[in-house]
């Protein structure tokens, strides 16, 4: 029990950290920008309490949101906790096969076809909500979009990259 | 009563979710575009800190680049010197010639050497946005104080608008808000006659077309006779902010005239790349306090 808040405890601090320090100067042709911060928090354990998960989606956004330079403080904690709360619905749907005592996502024992049908709409989501605010109108509106794309594909490459070679067994 | 408890306890997972997004909108809606403006001192202090850090790791990385324009600069500065060195032996042949009589100098303007330049290093630096800021290692502890110009290696930069006890946020030129009294001089390519030797005077204002350009606006209509490609814009002097004759950038495109209300605007390309600043000047004015205690009692409008 200890030992799992340490293991997340640390894991979130180098997320947050790197996001910070590294993933938000990591742009691509002025376009794309990585948010890798939310992966560790997709992968908390499920039977996480809300009053928990909530506040924690809301600060860690808003931690990033205040070190990065981006248009507005907020907008971070904002899509943030939509994403996390939009986790809650979707793990209704696509529940992981093989759950260790209910409160563990395995990712890597999920497969490569799960792990993308789980990441993938949480990002869009994140995304859609972070470019949409930062952008406070429907005018250039495709832009927007192509930066929603962009982005949540190469947030998304990152986060399998990371899973893959961090959050090892 | 009882029902309410019921419901709101049935739903608190949802109230909490919906409050707290309806915090991280109201902050989203408060700080677009100005948090920094308004950011507090504790925060200014905090994010100063790890931006001093992240600078630290990226200047390492950036050595190099830095290394090859200090180069430049420097074969620059040498060409620059052998010019005025030259200029300097024909003026003191004039001198002699004319016995210029000392009694008429002129005092009223101010000059450069009453104007001390404090170095200092820019640890953030925005140039995407509309109202963009920097924030420098310096504060009101090394003499930093709100109201002093910034300028750097090229020429002018911005205005110190915040100060902490180590950190101070400067409103970069490249701002919507940011005004400074300018003149346009004759520059060296200018073909035409009789250009007025106090050139014109105007004033600087970006208005976020790019980080490369600007305009000199309510400028005289005659000054369209006389303007070319390559004119100098530099301060105008008439404040204790920036010394005279600091270099704001140069005509484009024939000024690209917009004429309104009787004066005129010009296209400017500034003088300083602001995607690459490390190092400026905070200048301090002695003579401000003299200067500013002057005019304190007037009226106000």
């Amino acid at each position: 029990m200890v030992n799992d808040i340490l293991k997340y405890g640390v894991a979130w601090l180098l997320m947050v950290f790197f996001q910070v320090f590294l993933f938000n100067y990591l742009t691509l042709f002025q376009v794309a920008i990585p948010f890798v911060f939310i992966l560790h928090l997709f992968l908390l354990p499920v039977g996480l309490p809300k009053y928990f998960l909530y506040p924690l989606a809301f600060l860690t956004g808003l931690l990033v949101d205040v070190f990065s330079e981006n248009m507005a403080t907020g907008l971070h904690a904002f899509s943030t906790l939509l994403a996390v709360g939009a986790r809650d619905y979707w793990l209704n749907y696509i529940r992981p096969t093989n759950l260790r005592n209910a409160s563990d996502i395995d990712l890597r024992g999920q497969g490569i076809i799960w792990l993308i049908s789980y990441l993938f709409p949480l990002i869009l989501v994140h995304h859609l909500a972070y470019f949409l605010l930062e952008a406070m109108s429907f005018s250039n509106f495709l832009l927007t979009i192509g930066k929603v794309l962009a982005s949540s594909l190469y947030s998304f490459v990152l986060m399998i990259l990371i899973t893959y070679v961090f959050y090892k067994r | 009563m009882l029902r309410l408890f019921n419901f709101l306890s049935a739903n608190r997972n949802a109230i909490l979710f919906i409050a707290l997004e309806l915090i991280a909108f109201n902050l989203i809606v408060r700080t677009n575009e100005v948090q920094q403006h308004k950011m507090g001192d504790a925060l200014l202090e905090v994010s100063g800190e790890v931006q001093q850090v992240r600078g630290g790791i990226m200047e390492y990385f950036l050595l190099e680049q830095k290394n090859a324009l200090l180069i430049s600069a420097d074969s620059t500065r040498q060409q620059e010197l052998d010019q005025l060195r030259a200029e300097v032996i024909r003026l003191r042949g004039q001198l002699e010639q004319q016995k210029v009589d000392s009694a008429f100098t002129d005092s009223l303007v101010i000059q450069a050497d009453t104007f001390r330049f404090i170095p200092a290093r820019v640890l953030r630096n925005s140039t995407h946005k509309k109202y963009n800021y920097l924030t420098l290692d310096l504060g009101t502890e090394q003499g930093v104080e709100v109201g002093q110009g910034v300028i750097g290696p090229g020429g002018l930069i911005g205005k110190v608008i915040k100060a902490s006890s180590d950190y101070s946020l400067v409103q970069s030129a490249i701002n919507l808000d940011f005004r400074v009294p300018v003149r346009v001089r004759k520059g060296p390519e200018n073909t035409r006659d009789n250009y007025p030797a106090g050139g014109f005077l105007g004033f600087f204002k970006w208005t976020s077309d790019g980080i490369s350009e600007a305009y000199v606006t309510n400028l005289p209509e005659n000054s369209a006779g006389f303007i070319q490609n390559k004119d100098l814009v530099v301060t105008a002097g008439s404040s204790t902010i920036f010394p005279e004759g600091i270099r704001v950038g140069e005509l484009i495109n024939e000024g690209n005239p917009e004429r309104r209300d009787g004066v005129i605007n010009y296209q400017i390309r500034l003088a300083v790349d602001f995607s690459t600043l490390n190092h400026v000047f905070v200048v301090e004015s002695p003579l401000k306090a003299q200067l500013d205690s002057l005019e304190v009692d007037l009226p106000q409008e």
